[in-house]
C-alpha cells in the first residue's frame, strides 16, 4: 500500500506539491505563531523569576517606565527616596525589600550587543535577586569594581574589562538569558555605583549622577502567610507617591497586547486552516474522480473496500506526515534565525524554546495535520470505497 | 469452480420513470475446465453478464452460486478475497495503472492479501511476462507499450494468483488480427492448463475457441453451441 500511494503521490506532481503546501504553510504557520507567543511567555517567566519579588514598588506614574526597563532593557530615569524602604518595609505581610537603582549608559557602549545599556544597581544587604546566583556561581558577593552582566554583556575583544563612565569594571559572569531587558542589563552594588559616580566626574565625556537618599524602585517579598495581593492593597492605601505592582501583573500592557495579538493570530490560523481543509479535500474529491476507473480495478482485482479507503487515507497522511515535519523544521529554524528581529521589530521579549518543547510541537502539530487530512480526506475516500465498482468502470 | 446462474434478472434505473434491463431471467452453468463464449452486439448486457459472475454487481433478482456459495449472502471481504484468490480478470479497457510498471502492475493483485502473499510473486510475475513475450519490457510503463502488449500484460496479470477462473470481456478488442490471434492462443493454452474461461466478445468468429457458445439477445441468453459446432 505504502509503494501505491507513493507512485500516485510521484504520478501527479501538481496536485501533490499544492496539498504538500497547504499542509506546510498551516503547519509552518502553527509552529511560527506557537513559538512566538511560547517565547514571549518564557521570557516573562524568566523574567519573572530573575527578579524574584512579589511586588515591585516604582514612584507613582513611573508604572510604564519600570516596566519597559525591565522588558526591554531600555534605559530609564525614575527617582523616589530612600525613605520609602523603611515605609513598605513597616507594611503587615512584608518579609523584605530591597532598593534598587536604575541607571543608563552611555549611548554606543562598546561592551555591549546592544546600543544603549541597562544599569541595575543592588544593595547586596538586601537584595535577593542577584545575591542568590551569586552566592551559587562565585560562592560571595561581588566586589567594588565587579559586575554581573546579561546574556549580550561582553569585555570587549582586545580589552581586559569593560569601561563605563571612563571607570574599569571586570566581568564576573553572564546569567541566563531571560529574553528581557534583563539580558542587555549590567548589575553591581550600590558601592561600585557611587565610586563610578565620583570618578565619571574626570573620567567621563557626561557625568554619571546618582542623586543622594534617592532609589528607583524597591523589591517586595512577602511572607509565606500572606497574601501578595493584600499586601499590594495595603501599601496603595498606607504609603503615598508610590504604586506596588503584583509580580503576576508586571509587564501587564504588554501581556494585554499580546493576548489581542494571539487572538488575530488565532482567528487567522482558523481561516487558513479550514480552507485548507476545504481544499485538500476537494483536490481530493477530483483525485478519486479521476481516478475511479483504476479503483474500480483493482476493486476487481479483489482489494476490499477497506483497502482502497486505507489506500486513498494513506496518500494523503503520507504527504501530511512529510509536510508537517518539514514545515516545523522550517518555521523552527526561521524563527530560530530571526529571533533577534523578531525581539526588536516587534517590540517583545523573546526566549526561543528549548529543544524538547520543540519536539513537542513537532509531535502536536504532525498529530494535527494527519487529523486535518484524514477530515478532509474521509468523505472522497468514503465514497468511492463505497461505489459498485462496476458502476464505477462504466462511469 | 462451478458457477451457477439462476433466473437471474439486472435491472438498471436510468432516471424515476425509465428502467432498463439488459439481463432477463438467465440461467447458466459453468463446469469448471470449461471455455464458455457470450457473443452479442453493443450494450447488449454481456459485460452485466460478467460482472454479475464476478459480484461486481448484485442481481436485481435471481441468485449467482459459486461452488454453492450464493454471493448475495457474502460479505465484502470475501467477495474480495473470491475475486483475488479463484477469478483473473481481463477488462475491455485499458486497465493497467499508469503510475505502476508493467511488473508491478502484475504482481499488484497478490498484494491484497498479506495472508495470501507469495514469496516468490515477484519471479512469477516476471517468468508470466516472459511467457507472454514482454520479458524485456517488465520495468516499461503502460503508456510504453502497444495497445496488444498492454493486452498481453493484463493477462499476465489475470493469471497471476493462478485463478480457477478467468473472466475475460472482449480481450480482443481494438487489436489488429495478428495480436488478436496471439491473444486467443494465450487464452486457448490457458484453458488447456484447466483453468475455466468466460468470455464475451462481439465476434462470433472467435466461436471454435470455445467448449460452448451463447449469444445474449434481448436480455435473454441463447445456447448457440449446436449452431457452430453442430452439437
Amino acid at each position: 500500500m505504502i509503494g501505491l500511494a507513493l507512485k500516485n503521490i510521484k504520478g501527479n506532481p501538481v496536485r501533490s506539491l499544492i496539498i504538500f503546501l497547504c499542509i506546510l504553510g498551516v503547519a509552518g504557520l502553527f509552529v511560527s505563531i506557537t513559538l512566538i507567543v511560547r517565547g514571549a511567555d518564557n521570557s516573562l517567566h524568566a523574567g519573572l523569576d530573575r527578579l524574584g519579588a512579589d511586588i515591585v514598588v516604582v514612584p507613582e506614574g513611573a508604572e510604564s517606565k519600570v516596566e519597559t526597563a525591565l522588558l526591554m532593557g531600555k534605559p530609564t530615569d525614575i527617582w523616589m527616596s530612600a525613605d520609602y524602604a523603611q515605609k513598605i518595609a513597616a507594611v503587615p505581610g512584608i518579609d523584605s525589600v530591597s532598593p534598587q537603582i536604575y541607571l543608563q549608559s552611555l549611548y554606543g557602549a562598546s561592551c555591549c550587543a546592544v546600543s544603549e545599556m541597562f544599569l541595575l544597581v543592588f544593595d547586596p544587604a538586601t537584595d535577593f535577586t542577584i545575591t542568590p546566583w551569586l552566592q551559587r556561581n562565585l560562592g560571595r558577593g561581588l566586589a567594588k569594581g565587579e559586575v554581573i552582566g546579561g546574556r549580550y554583556i561582553f569585555v570587549p575583544p582586545g580589552e581586559k574589562d569593560i569601561r563605563l563612565y571612563g571607570y574599569h569594571l571586570t566581568l564576573r559572569g553572564n546569567l541566563e538569558p531571560t529574553g528581557t531587558g534583563l539580558d542587555q542589563t549590567m548589575f553591581f552594588t550600590l558601592e561600585t555605583a557611587l565610586d563610578m559616580a565620583n570618578s565619571s566626574l574626570t573620567t567621563a565625556e557626561s557625568p554619571l549622577v546618582i542623586p543622594p537618599n534617592k532609589i528607583s524602585a524597591l523589591m517586595v517579598k512577602v511572607t509565606p502567610e500572606a497574601d501578595a495581593h493584600a499586601v499590594s492593597l495595603q501599601i496603595l492605601r498606607d504609603v503615598l507617591g508610590v504604586f506596588p505592582i503584583e509580580s503576576p501583573n508586571l509587564f501587564g500592557a504588554f501581556r494585554h497586547q499580546m493576548l489581542g495579538l494571539l487572538w488575530v493570530f488565532l482567528i487567522v490560523l482558523i481561516l487558513v486552516w479550514v480552507l485548507s481543509t476545504l481544499l485538500i479535500g476537494l483536490i481530493f474529491s477530483i483525485v478519486v474522480n479521476e481516478r475511479q476507473q483504476e479503483i474500480a480495478v483493482l476493486r476487481a482485482l479483489g482489494a476490499t473496500r477497506w483497502f482502497v479507503f486505507r489506500s486513498v487515507l494513506f496518500e494523503a497522511v503520507l504527504l501530511a506526515f512529510a509536510a508537517a515535519g518539514i514545515g516545523v523544521s522550517l518555521a523552527a529554524f526561521t524563527i530560530y534565525i530571526l529571533r533577534d528581529s523578531i525581539t526588536n521589530s516587534l517590540e517583545m521579549p523573546f526566549l526561543f524554546p528549548s529543544f524538547s518543547s520543540i519536539m513537542t510541537l513537532l509531535v502536536v502539530v504532525i498529530a494535527l495535520s494527519l487529523i486535518t487530512v484524514t477530515v478532509a480526506v474521509f468523505l472522497p475516500a468514503f465514497r468511492i470505497s463505497k461505489k459498485e465498482p462496476a458502476v464505477a468502470m462504466r462511469e | 469452480m462451478i458457477i451457477s446462474l439462476c433466473n437471474v434478472t439486472k435491472e438498471y434505473s436510468l432516471d424515476e420513470e425509465t428502467v432498463i434491463t439488459p439481463i432477463q431471467n438467465v440461467s447458466l452453468d459453468v463446469k469448471q475446465g470449461e471455455f464458455i463464449l457470450i457473443v452479442g452486439r453493443s450494450g447488449s448486457g454481456k459485460t452485466t453478464l460478467l460482472n454479475l459472475v464476478a459480484g461486481l454487481i448484485k442481481p436485481t433478482s435471481g441468485e449467482v452460486l459459486i461452488d454453492n456459495h450464493n454471493l448475495r449472502n457474502m460479505t465484502d471481504t470475501q467477495l474480495s478475497s473470491l475475486r483475488n484468490r479463484r477469478i483473473g480478470f481481463i477488462f475491455q479497457f485499458p486497465s493497467l495503472l499508469p503510475s505502476l510498471t508493467v511488473l508491478q502492475n502484475v504482481i499488484l493483485p497478490t498484494t491484497f492479501s498479506s495472508r495470501r502473499r507469495k514469496p516468490n510473486a515477484h519471479k512469477r510475475a516476471a517468468d508470466l511476462l516472459q511467457m507472454l513475450g514482454l520479458g524485456e519490457r517488465k520495468r516499461a510503463y503502460p503508456r510504453q507499450l502497444s495497445a496488444g502488449e498492454q493486452k498481453r500484460a493484463v493477462i499476465a496479470r489475470s493469471l497471476i494468483n493462478e485463478p480457477e477462473v478467468l473472466l475475460a470481456d472482449e480481450p480482443t478488442s481494438d487489436l489488429d488480427e495478428r495480436t488478436e490471434q496471439e491473444t486467443m492462443t494465450m487464452l486457448r493454452e490457458t484453458h488447456a492448463t484447466g483453468v475455466t474461461i468466460v468470455m464475451v466478445t462481439h465476434s462470433t468468429e472467435l466461436i471454435p475457441y470455445a467448449t460452448r457458445a451463447f449469444k445474449v439477445e434481448d436480455g435473454a441468453l441463447l445456447d448457440i453451441t449446436a449452431d457452430f459446432f453442430g452439437k
